[in-house]
């Protein structure tokens, strides 16, 4: 995107550029006075866990005695020393099993217990790692010079854990006065979408979805389909989901399939003509799986939003292939608003 | 100040099985413009477990990122999404899709820096790693229109499709293929996704001293495995003669007098391809010996085989290039990372979005990173983003 600096601020000089990005991708904020720098912990391994754990429910787990690792204290968990240059925050946590055979073990067979420096309990009981794994909600600060406790335990019945990497990835953070604060820009898609006082004046916004099922039995084109909405409310159109199948099948999404939307006025909101297996001429339009999220909670999200007037009718092209039912929904707010002159 | 996307990539495949550890390997970076590393990306396309395999990188300063070599797993964990906390399996395909990871705070290299990695258990890796972040160029040093003054109208646009076929394993890339903004509006290109075209059913006869003959579906799918192809045994002095009933396709090579086949396989390629029945269900190619008679099957029909409808590509790697031909990457980059599989609501990402005045274009280059999967007919690839009305003519 071409920015000006006039679209920044003097810290960040940068707009923020793709109102679908993720919270990652703009320049990082920085708070006034300190200076983080990424900094990525690994316990690097902690060789073997004996034998298998089948711990019957109320009997005390037991703290892994591993073989060989630099940083491991036997019978006693596993620890991770903090550097004692900069107090340090954690924004993630990993845990990486190596075996000789991964497809024997299971997501649940790793369980850990984790304290911090002060012997406070970050998790309240052994937890699954598929659990801990991942970003945390919140920073978890670390004192420079403070030591982590892992204790560990395997589940499986049969399959020794042969290895284990523990990592924390995170920032130090140090004092530095002349640090500015930046602000990266980032707004959630959710708040960048219409704040148009002349619209919602007066208005009451509900989360709607108007569902649709369009069905062939046979290869066919079916255009220009209405999608009727409703004439109580205003629409603000914001994605779309859906999935696509045989009659024989209605969990998973089988058989191809191309759509085409329209807005109100008609305008197309794609229709590029390309070919595809299993349809003899050029369609208008695209994949199934490239315009219909596959996750109910999580539409495809269409940016800006698209008004339809109370009444209004989009238009969809449907190209069934070798599927023979595809479902839609599109998901966004109806704008009720007072009636006038009626 | 103007930000740009920019991916450098770092081949793990160069070091050999003889060579599992390597350090001290350095990505130089170009000397245009000052780098914004925000986040890496690591695919491994033979299957490997990249759980086995560890690095470390180093910052501006030389200083290293990472306190000791850690699992390219969990400096890339959406890997485990294969298999939850585990690691995904060996010998597993790769997903179709890849995301990058944060590197937060960002981290600016200057212009020209290098990057130093250290690599430990690569063993017989092949994968790719992607440094993902943006370069950052005064105004007016690179190309970058950007959006009118407001007020103007835009609208989502879903799909604007780009559809090649991809070069197979070994061949020489596809270059300079254009995507081209239709004329009515600016595009704001802000996500992708990417969806394979299928692989058309084939048949290949052919033995010894005789021609070798393929037959190709003309449409890719699963439907090209329904064509069969019966090549008979006439008694002496018979015609070439081809018939088609419905997707069943009987060839009788000419014979001479003592009924061998006189026939060769250019010919049959002829009339075949010049018979409208038969070229409407297949292409025939001669791939060899195209002098010689061509095989018979005793009159058996034999299927086509080997069709498979729309799915997920693998293995392809993408260069992009501006209006003015300057890449926004330094070598071909997993298809995976900018045009995801499956994932509707979360594509690939593009970061800034790149702003195409309307009548301009892009330019795509094509190559195979990887043997593994294999090649497909079509690639499909769905650029989405928003149009933008109102903007440069």
């Amino acid at each position: 995107m071409g920015a000006t600096a006039s679209s920044g601020n003097l810290a960040n000089p940068f707009p923020f550029g793709n109102p679908l990005a993720a919270p990652f991708m703009p320049v990082s904020p920085e708070v006034a006075g300190v200076r983080d720098t990424e900094w990525d912990m690994t316990i690097p391994n902690l060789g073997t866990l004996v034998s298998a754990f089948t711990i019957p429910a109320g009997v005390q787990p037991l703290a892994i005695a591993a073989a060989s690792t630099v940083l491991a204290t036997p019978n006693n968990g596993q620890q991770m020393p903090m550097d004692a240059d900069y107090d340090y925050l954690c924004r993630e946590i990993q845990f990486v099993i190596q075996d000789a055979d991964t497809s024997l073990m299971l997501p649940s067979d790793l369980r850990i217990r984790i304290r911090d420096g002060n012997g406070k309990l970050f998790t309240t009981d052994f937890c699954y790692a598929s659990d801990l794994n991942g970003p945390l909600a919140i920073p978890w600060a670390l004192k420079r010079g403070s030591v982590l406790n892992f204790d560990l335990q395997n589940a499986n019945a049969t399959q020794n854990i042969t290895s284990l990497f523990i990592t924390l990835k995170g920032w130090k953070r140090a004092i530095c006065p002349e640090q500015e604060a930046v602000s990266s820009g980032y707004i959630p898609l959710r708040r960048r979408f219409t704040t148009d006082p002349t619209l919602l004046s007066g208005a009451e916004l509900e989360d709607y979805e108007y569902p649709f099922t369009f069905t062939s039995a046979v290869m066919a084109a079916l255009l220009k389909l209405p999608l009727q909405t409703d004439n109580d409310a205003d629409f603000l159109w914001r994605g779309l989901a859906g999935d696509w199948n045989n009659p024989a099948n209605d969990v998973t999404t089988v058989g191809n399939v191309v759509l085409a939307f329209y807005d109100p006025n008609g305008t197309p909101l794609g229709s590029f003509p390309f070919t595809f297996a299993g349809f003899p001429q050029p369609v208008r339009g695209m994949l199934r799986e490239c315009i219909l999220s596959n996750g109910g909670g999580a539409p495809n999200p269409m940016y800006p939003e698209i008004f339809i007037p109370r009444g209004g009718v989009p238009q969809v092209d449907v190209y069934f292939a070798d599927a023979e039912t595809v479902r839609f929904s599109l998901r966004g707010l109806k704008v009720y608003k007072a009636q006038t002159g009626l | 100040m103007i930000e740009r996307p920019q991916y450098y990539n770092l081949a793990l495949n160069q070091f050999g099985s003889a060579n599992p550890s390597q350090t001290n390997i350095e990505k130089k970076l170009d000397s245009d413009a000052p780098f914004r590393l925000l986040g890496i990306a690591i695919i491994s396309y033979l299957g490997n477990s990249l759980s086995f395999t560890n690095m470390r990188m180093t910052r501006p300063d030389r200083s290293w990122i990472q306190r000791f070599l850690a699992p390219m797993t969990a400096l890339n964990p959406f890997y485990q999404d294969v298999q939850g906390a585990i690691g995904e399996e060996p010998g597993g395909a790769p997903p179709p899709f890849l995301f990058a990871s944060p590197i937060s705070p960002n981290l600016i290299y200057p212009p020209g820096g290098t990057i130093v990695f250290d690599f430990s258990n690569l063993a017989d890796t092949i994968a790719q790693l992607v440094l993902v972040g943006t370069k950052i160029f005064r105004p007016g040093a690179v190309w970058a229109p950007s959006y009118p003054p407001k007020p103007y109208r835009s609208i989502p646009f879903l799909d604007y499709a780009l559809q090649i076929t991809p070069p197979a394993f070994g061949a020489a890339p596809l270059l300079q293929v254009p995507f081209d903004v239709q004329p009515d509006a600016d595009f704001a290109w802000q996500a992708g996704q990417h969806t394979g075209g299928g692989m058309q059913a084939s048949l290949t006869l052919g033995g010894e001293a005789l021609a070798s003959i393929e037959f190709a579906a003309v449409t890719p799918g699963t439907g090209g495995d329904a064509i069969t192809v019966a090549i008979t045994s006439p008694g002496p002095l018979a015609p070439l003669l081809i018939t088609v009933v419905a997707n069943a396709i009987t060839i009788q090579p000419q014979t001479d007098g003592g009924g061998a086949i006189l026939t060769t396989g250019a010919q049959l390629a002829i009339a075949m391809n010049s018979t409208p029945a038969a070229a409407a269900l297949v292409t025939t190619i001669c791939q060899g010996s195209c002098g010689d008679p061509i095989p018979n099957t005793g009159g058996v029909a034999t299927p086509l085989t080997g069709g498979t409808n729309v799915g997920p590509t693998g293995g392809i790697g993408i260069r992009i290039r501006d209006w003015n031909g300057k890449y926004y990457m330094d070598d071909f980059t997993p298809i995976e990372l900018i045009f995801g599989f499956a994932h509707a609501q979360t594509p690939g990402l593009l970061y800034p979005e790149i702003y195409i005045p309307k009548n301009q274009a892009l330019y795509f280059d094509f190559s195979t990173l990887s043997n593994i999967p294999a090649a497909v007919a079509e690639l499909t690839l769905s650029l989405k983003g928003q149009k933008v009305y109102g903007g440069q003519s």
